[in-house]
């Protein structure tokens, strides 16, 4: 059979890790909100950003993913592209699927006018203007760049392992660093929040293609991991 | 006869560290190899090698008449079941068993379902709770109802006690025996295996010791037991691999093949002699003291 439905397969079988967790989370964050919006009868508006919290988890659940499987699947001679194609698929299937969960959840809080009590959960402030399949659009992209970006790191510690990772780290940490003070240093911190409040939807469609770049650096990494 | 793993001066390094030098052998079909050796010998690096789970400093490495890494028609040919194997917490028995039937191609469902119940073991569990026994017991299943041509156990049986141990040997033989294949063995219990082995391969230090047929090793080296005078003057001038004196009483371990006339000298004189096992054999060899009298053994 086709090794790379096998490692999707596979995955398919850890559907805890997969699907329900990130939704008892997100749903959970949801209920609180509701309870909120309803204590306070719908006087305020809130918008709390729970969201985030599916596509912290899906970031969360590619890094757990791959430590766990990789070293499974390569015991049972799974070649390293297959497993990195059958991950991806996986990633991306469930990345579009929880985009239409979310739009719909979107559109009946549209109608329900914030669920009756001004919860705005699943729409973001900004997205008000945004067509229904825009708003699928910026979903599925997060999603997905939140994926290869755990996929990512995951890939440097398989190639690398302990060492990949302190250097990753460590230049990340100098990066931050150097950046934090030129923004301080040049007083640039309300240019910058500025350029993010304008030009949000950019960053949306950038997400795409550095999504791509991470697969791309993912698989190369992937391909010379060892156990 | 078809040459199924050819290794010709496989080396692997670690930085400046040499784990397996100019290792060269050759696997050949439908035969059971034992891989032996110390801890640390580079006997699970070898078979990380031959599986592309661990890529090689230098040498060539063939499987199949294929290099190994990221080729399915070779991968998909191998069983590699190793004690350090890890699973994913979340599986179950079951799972791991589905998704090894769903990778093999000659996976045999009625065979794993009988080793299950061979082994009791309970397909519900997770394998994150599993007795380092039953986890071995797993790994067991996978490489037998896999059915691979090339089929490799890497000390597959830590944590098993003596029946589960013996299960093994006996379904790896019936099923050999239906459904030939080529099967690398790696342990340290060479006594309970040495009857089933066709060829010995001893791994000692990253090199190989040892390569030859089973059969001919059994005869390869004697102990003589009986008075330590009689014996020390009988095993002077021989190869000599091992010693021990217990009061007046002396053993000596010498290698080659004795005629039948050197035979009825020995016992003539009131020494009794015994052929060493594989085992003692092999400690004999890898112990240290004897290193490097291999070339001694050809």
């Amino acid at each position: 059979m086709n090794r790379m439905a096998g490692v999707m397969k596979m995955h398919w079988r850890d559907k805890w890790s997969w699907i329900f967790i990130p939704w008892v989370v997100v749903l959970f964050s949801f209920a609180t909100n509701l309870t909120i919006g309803g204590l306070t009868g719908g006087e305020e508006n809130i918008n709390s950003g729970g969201l985030s919290s599916i596509f912290i988890y899906i970031f969360v659940c590619s890094l757990i993913v791959q430590g766990q499987t990789f070293p499974f699947a390569l015991g049972l001679n799974v070649r390293r592209l297959d497993f990195f194609a059958g991950t991806s698929a996986m990633g991306v299937l469930v990345s579009a699927a929880s985009a239409v969960v979310l739009l719909l959840f979107s559109l009946a809080e549209e109608l329900s006018d914030g669920w009756g009590v001004s919860v705005h959960f699943f729409n973001l402030p900004f997205m008000d203007g945004i067509s229904p399949l825009g708003r699928l659009g910026i979903y599925f992209v997060v999603m997905v760049h939140m994926f290869f970006l755990g996929f990512v790191i995951a890939s440097i510690y398989r190639r690398f392992k302990r060492t990949g990772m302190f250097v990753f780290f460590a230049a990340l940490f100098v990066l931050m660093s150097v950046a934090t003070f030129a923004l301080t240093y040049f007083n640039l911190w309300l240019d910058l929040f500025g350029w993010f409040a304008n030009h949000y939807m950019d960053i949306f469609v950038w997400m795409a293609p550095i999504a791509v770049v991470y697969a791309l650096l993912s698989y190369a990494m992937i391909r010379r991991a060892t156990i | 006869m078809n040459r199924i793993v050819e290794v010709n001066r496989l080396n692997k390094t670690y930085g400046s560290e040499t784990v397996i030098q100019d290792v060269s052998f050759t696997i050949e079909e439908n035969k059971i190899y034992g891989l032996l050796g110390r801890n640390g010998a580079g006997k699970t690096t070898i078979m990380h090698m031959i599986t592309a789970q661990l890529f090689p400093s230098g040498g060539e490495l063939k499987v199949f008449g294929e290099h190994p890494y990221e080729n399915n028609r070779v991968l998909t040919r191998m069983s590699f079941i190793k004690e350090s194997q890890k699973y994913p917490d979340v599986f179950r028995i079951a799972d791991v068993l589905d998704i090894a039937a769903d990778l093999y191609p000659n996976w045999d469902q009625g065979f794993a379902e009988q080793l299950i119940e061979d082994f009791r073991l309970p397909v519900k569990r997770r394998m994150k709770k599993l007795s380092r026994g039953m986890l071995s017991s797993v790994g067991i299943i996978v490489g037998l109802a896999s059915r691979a041509p090339l089929t490799i156990f890497d000390e597959p049986y830590l944590g098993l006690d003596a029946v589960a141990r013996n299960l093994f040997y006996e379904r790896l033989l019936e099923d050999y025996a239906e459904h030939p294949r080529t099967v690398i063995l790696s342990t340290h219990l060479i006594d309970e295996v040495s009857n089933m082995l066709e060829h010995v391969i001893v791994i000692d230090n990253g090199k190989i010791l040892l390569d030859e047929e089973a059969d001919s090793l059994r005869g390869k080296a004697f102990t003589a037991v009986g008075p330590a005078a009689t014996v020390r003057a009988w095993a002077a001038g021989k190869q000599l691999i091992h010693e021990e004196a217990i009061g007046g009483l002396m053993s000596a371990s010498v290698l080659g093949n004795l005629s039948a006339a050197e035979r009825r000298e020995a016992e003539a004189q009131g020494i009794e002699l015994v052929p060493v096992s594989l085992q003692q054999l092999i400690v004999h060899l890898t112990s240290g003291k004897t290193n490097g009298k291999v070339a001694e053994l050809g």
